[in-house]
Order: structure tokens, then sequence, then C-alpha cells
């Protein structure tokens, strides 16, 4: 996946890992949006970030148009839930043909039928296991 | 037939009994331990404690021998992910889902759910339909809720009472199919039979046309 020519951005969950994305994105020229269901969250984004936040549940598929889901170029789903990044990264990539979708998840045995859209996943427990692996045994898996 | 619940308390309460009751062979998942040893004693039923949206849990249930798997957790996104984990790591024919919100049945079902439900929707059907519950006996939607069957009751104050069906101004495409006499005469309705007070009759309308056809045996505004 190449990000250059890709301009719109939807990131569902503002955590650490969403929020510091979003603020990497938007200093990048992105058209980003934030969505999450505690406005307060929204404190962690970088002073730098320039897009859109909309409090909200991500996985309502009203609030999901009403930030142009159609539009968006890629979204990504990193709330601290697996079946919520599930359903939502589901949603963009079955019901409105998002072209990239982005879907954290901790335990990828529950993302089975996620490779089956196209839906990449990022699982840090298995990063984590290959940077061990590369770590203490030196071996690239 | 082999069948897995996963999650719910009142409601797999009530559909294990009601299944087990038709001979089939239930096995329930929950997160709740107690709850699970309590379903286990009170219904002789293998009862597995754990998060069903782990397929290791769903393994352990024994999900590559069902038949059906029922998703009753509260999170719709849950219920999702168990049906998902059933219908293609563990080949489970049938998969049925519980939502929330009723948007998402549409959804679920695009993504591969075979059956989904809301109670929201089915509330709100209910209390829609409140009005003029008194006359409206029986109401089952078909083929996706494009059509209609309904039972009603004419009472003298309905607007159809002593009129003849060729009379009646019925939406084009709804069909008088039956007159239900005195609870036991049937009679085949035909364009010249007369509907008295205190008949049942069945409906077959498109939903669109629902509304037009309640406010005909209604005797309301």
């Amino acid at each position: 996946m190449r990000i250059n020519k890709k301009n719109n951005v939807i990131v569902i969950g503002c955590g650490r890992l969403g929020s510091t994305i979003a603020g990497n994105l938007s200093d990048k020229n992105k058209n980003l949006m934030i969505v999450d269901m505690d406005q307060s969250s929204f404190r962690k984004l970088s002073a730098s970030y320039g897009g859109l936040t909309k409090e909200g549940d991500g996985t309502d598929i009203d609030l999901l148009e009403s930030i142009n889901i159609s539009d968006t170029d890629i979204l990504i789903a990193s709330t601290d839930d697996d079946d919520t990044n599930i359903l939502i990264a589901q949603i963009a990539a079955v019901v409105y043909k998002v072209p990239d979708v982005i879907a954290r998840i901790y335990d990828t045995s529950k993302a089975i039928t996620c490779k089956e859209f196209g839906i990449h996943v990022i699982s840090p427990t298995d990063l984590s296991i290959k940077a061990f692996q590369k770590m203490i045994f030196n071996e690239e898996v | 037939m082999n069948i897995l619940i996963v999650g719910g308390h009142a409601k797999a309460n009530f559909l294990t009994k009601s299944l087990k009751d038709s001979g089939h062979n239930v096995t329930i998942v929950n997160k709740d331990k107690e709850w699970c040893k309590i379903m286990a004693h009170s219904h002789g039923i293998v009862g597995v404690y754990g998060d069903g949206t782990k397929p290791f849990v769903l393994k352990d249930a024994g999900a590559i021998e069902m038949d059906t798997v029922i998703a009753l957790c509260n999170k719709d996104s849950s219920n999702l992910v168990i049906c998902e984990v059933a219908k293609k790591q563990f080949k489970v024919k049938n998969t049925f889902a519980v939502v929330n919100d009723p948007k998402n049945i549409r959804i679920f079902k695009k993504l591969g759910v075979d059956k989904v439900i809301s109670s929201t929707e089915i509330l709100s059907d209910m209390i829609e339909f409140e009005a003029v519950i008194d006359n409206l006996i029986n109401y089952l939607p078909m083929e996706n809720e494009k059509i209609i069957l309904s039972e009603f009751y004419v009472d003298v104050r309905s607007k159809v009472a002593d009129m003849k069906i060729k009379d009646i101004d019925l939406p084009p495409e709804a069909i008088i199919a039956y007159i239900i006499r005195d609870d036991e005469m049937v009679i085949c309705a035909k364009g010249h039979c007369e509907l008295k007070v205190s008949d049942k009759v069945i409906v077959l309308s498109r939903s669109k046309d629902f509304a037009k056809i309640t406010s005909l045996f209604y005797w309301g505004k």
C-alpha cells in the first residue's frame, strides 16, 4: 500500500495508536478524521493535528455515513477492542468498498475472515513475537 | 440437531429449554462461570466457560460438530465474530446472531451471517402496531419483510364490517385470502362474500401497504 497519492483518511479509536497515527498523517498533509466515543480522548492528539474530530460510536453506520466513509481512501480501526475493530473494518471494506482498510487486532485467530475481505491486519502480539525471536535467536521470521 | 448457544442469560436459558424440549442437543458457552454451572445442572447439558469470541473456546465446545450456532452476546460485534469463526473455521451450516442496532441486520447478512434478528426492531414494530393490537391477531413478515401475512378481527366498529369484499378499498396488491367465521367455518374469500362482525380475516399484503390494511380494520381516525 502506498500512502503518497491517498488523501482522505478515517481513524476510528483515539487511543495511543490511533492518535499517534492521526498526528503523523496530519503532518504529511492528509485529510484526517478521527472518531472516538469519548470526547476527552482527543486530548491525546498532538498540538499540530490539523484534522477533524467526531465524538460517537464508530460501528454506527449513520455516523460513518455522516463522515463520508464512501469517499475515504484509507480507514484505520484502532479501538481497544478486537471485535469492534473487526466489525468496523468489515463494514468499511465490504459495505462501503473503502480501498485500504487496516485493523489492529491483538488476537489474530479471530480475524479469520478479514483476509478474505482484503483487510490489512496489524497484530501487536505477532509483532512482539517476531521482535523477540529476532532479538533472542537472531533470526528473521 | 446439535446446537451451540453462545452468551446470553435469560435468553439462553429460555432457548435451551425450548430446544431441549424439541429434542435437540444443546451446548452453551458463557463468560459467566456460575451461570454455566447453573445452566449445566438445571438442563443437563454441557456448559463451557469462556469467551465465545475466541476460536479455541468454540473448539472446546465442539463447534466442529455443530449444525447451528446462536450468538446472543450483548455486543453486536462479538456476535459477528462468533458467527464468522463458526462459519469459516468450523464449517457450521447455520449461524444466527442477535443484534441491538437494527441497521446491523443488513450488514451482518452481507457479511455472511445466515439469520439476524434485532430485538429492538421487533419491539418498535410492536409499539407501532399497538394502536391496532386489539384486532390484529397475527402478524408474520415473510421474504425479508417484503410481504406480510396478517390476521384481523372484524369489530363492530371496523370500517369493513358488513361490507362485501369487492367493495372494500383494498390496496391493489393485497389479497383477503380467507374468512374464518365462528372459529370453525373457513371461507375462501370471493368478491361477493360479506365480512360479518366477529369474523377473522387472513390478509396477504406488501409491507408498504400494511398501514392501509390496518386502517381498514381499525375503528379510529
